[in-house]
């Protein structure tokens, strides 16, 4: 690998490592486990980056390789393996979490590798069906199951138990718009 | 929930406040740097491998764990190598030693040539690591010089130990590290080490040590354990023998690994000594266990009958640089399958010995499949 390609790969990768880092904690829920996910998929980057770097979108070239790095990884049990490190990955920050009463991080996490891995794809990706299933290989019809399994599971994590529901969002139908507290 | 919903709940995970960054992008680089160069030394080794037939097989066992046995008068003591100046490709020259934890010392594929050595080892998850070792004068320059061009600001002096286009390797030395017993080392540019374990004559050691260890300190440690002469007398165990075969014809290539059952699969190519290693006249010999081989009849092939066994024999012309051949494959013969490629010399106007079917007919022996009646000459 010459020198000036190496140094184009550097520089993609320091470019975009905020933003590879972002999808794959949304994958792995998990900071740590973020970023061993983004170091295989560089590593496979660099070995493909003769032909990568004349993609016309090389961004979703990489992101390919970061999910079906994280789909291949919970295939082969690797979340199964525990590392204990004596310190939590990803600690609480300072400020409170406004989604915490809702759990929201459980919620995703809660969600089978490859439903959160579509929804990643569709909704913070914005792939469309066809593209998801490109990277996901699998058929369009199978994108939009998972998609729609994906956010009933969703719901039935966030949704909040019967009397303390919030006005807003109706424990049931018929408590639709009466405010219940 | 909804697609907005999701959307939302996506977009504020995403911000969430992030650790420092773990990621190395050099680190990300090296390994990849070697899986390249394994990618083109497979293709390299191509015409060795299997250049047409596959060559699925059966080759020694055992010898590359042990440093005494069978004839092996022990590895030579560290600082006071004495390699030939061509190795025996049945003979490994040398094994590793110290390992990190977690890596098995057995090469899990290994190539032998006169002139090189190439073992690998390990996995992504334990660390992987290759080693090669260079018969003396192989290389195009001595330990001296690249010190000299190091002190003198040259650049990068580069470390050439091409053979004729086979298995080439070329890279260029970045600066000193520690000695390796005592000899003087380099690293190379994409961090593979590089030392001079005797005079004019170079060893190299690529690795991905793992999460936790100095990689700097790791592959000095390997290196300074690599057990040079690991087997003095022929060690690689074959079920099959060749006789009748000109007395100058020799060993150029043999490549085996162990397996959980103790076989190794491999291929090996026999000839005269020739100025391109591994291809030799008769290559890619593979015999196996019945069961255990790929040989089939493959597309273009003509089913033939050799001493009452079914064989499949496929020509081949000439082809980007690689002469005609001739392949056998005999999936069945007293509990072995056997294949092999013939070439024909250059220059030459007819197959040596009759073709390949002359030589499955009447040089070629069959030992059977109990590996107990197998034999370190395969050139009888």
């Amino acid at each position: 690998m010459s020198a000036r390609r190496d140094e184009e790969f550097t520089a993609y990768v320091q470019a975009r490592l905020a933003w590879l880092r972002r999808v794959a904690y949304l994958l792995c829920q998990d900071w740590q486990q973020a970023d061993d996910l983004v170091q295989t998929a560089i590593t496979t980057l660099y070995v493909h980056w003769r032909r990568a770097r004349t993609m016309q979108n090389v961004d979703g070239y990489v992101r390919a390789i970061l999910v079906r790095a994280f789909l291949s990884e919970r295939r082969g049990g690797w979340a199964r393996r525990v590392t204990l490190t004596g310190h939590l990955p990803d600690a609480p920050g300072p400020a409170p979490d406004a989604d915490n009463a809702l759990d929201v991080r459980g919620a995703l996490a809660g969600l089978p590798p490859r439903q959160r891995a579509t929804l990643v794809l569709r909704f913070y990706c914005d792939l469309n069906v066809d593209q998801s299933a490109r990277v996901l290989g699998c058929s369009a019809g199978t994108v939009k199951s998972q998609t729609a399994k994906a956010l009933a599971g969703l719901r039935r994590s966030l949704e909040p138990p019967g009397p303390r529901s919030r006005g807003d969002v109706p424990a049931r139908p018929w408590g639709r718009g009466t405010g219940h507290g | 929930m909804d697609e907005a919903g999701a959307r939302s709940l996506l977009e504020r995970m995403s911000v969430a406040e992030a650790p420092p960054s773990r990621v190395d992008i050099a680190a990300a680089r090296r390994r990849g740097g070697r899986r390249l160069r394994r990618r083109r030394w497979a293709r390299a080794a191509a015409p060795v491998l299997a250049a047409g037939a596959v060559a699925a097989v059966v080759l020694g066992t055992g010898a590359l764990h042990v440093a005494g046995g069978q004839g092996n008068a022990g590895p030579e003591r560290p600082g006071q190598v004495h390699p030939p100046r061509r190795f025996n490709p049945l003979a490994p020259y040398a094994a590793f030693g110290w390992l990190p934890r977690g890596v098995p010392r057995a090469a899990a594929g290994a190539i032998s040539l006169p002139s090189q050595l190439l073992l690998i080892t390990g996995s992504a998850r334990t660390g992987d690591f290759s080693l090669r070792v260079w018969a003396p004068g192989t290389c195009n320059v001595d330990a001296a010089q690249v010190i000299r061009d190091l002190r003198a600001h040259r650049g990068h002096p580069r470390l050439d130990c091409s053979q004729h286009g086979f298995a080439d390797f070329t890279d260029y030395a970045a600066r000193r590290a520690p000695a390796v017993t005592g000899r003087p080392a380099f690293w190379l540019v994409d961090d593979t080490l590089a030392w001079e374990y005797a005079p004019h004559a170079w060893a190299t050691l690529t690795g991905y040590v793992g999460h936790g260890l100095s990689h700097a300190r790791t592959m000095v440690k390997i290196a300074a354990h690599v057990r040079f002469a690991a087997t003095r007398a022929p060690s690689l165990k074959f079920p099959f023998q060749l006789t009748g075969l000109p007395a100058s014809w020799q060993a150029v290539s043999a490549v085996w690994r162990p397996t959980g059952r103790g076989l190794a699969g491999g291929a090996l190519a026999v000839g005269p000594p020739s100025p391109n290693p591994g291809m030799g006249v008769i290559s890619q010999i593979g015999v196996a266990p019945t069961g255990h081989s790929t040989c089939g009849a493959p597309p273009g092939s003509a089913r033939v009958t050799l001493r009452g066994v079914t064989a499949f024999l496929t020509l081949r012309g000439p082809h980007n640089g690689t002469p005609a051949a001739q392949e056998l494959c005999v999936p069945e013969a007293d509990g072995l399958s056997v294949n092999f490629t013939l070439y024909r010399p250059p220059g030459s106007p007819a197959f040596p010995f009759g073709g390949a079917t002359g030589i499955f007919l009447h040089h070629l022996r069959l030992l059977g499949p109990n590996p107990a009646n197998w034999t370190t000459r395969p050139l009888g």
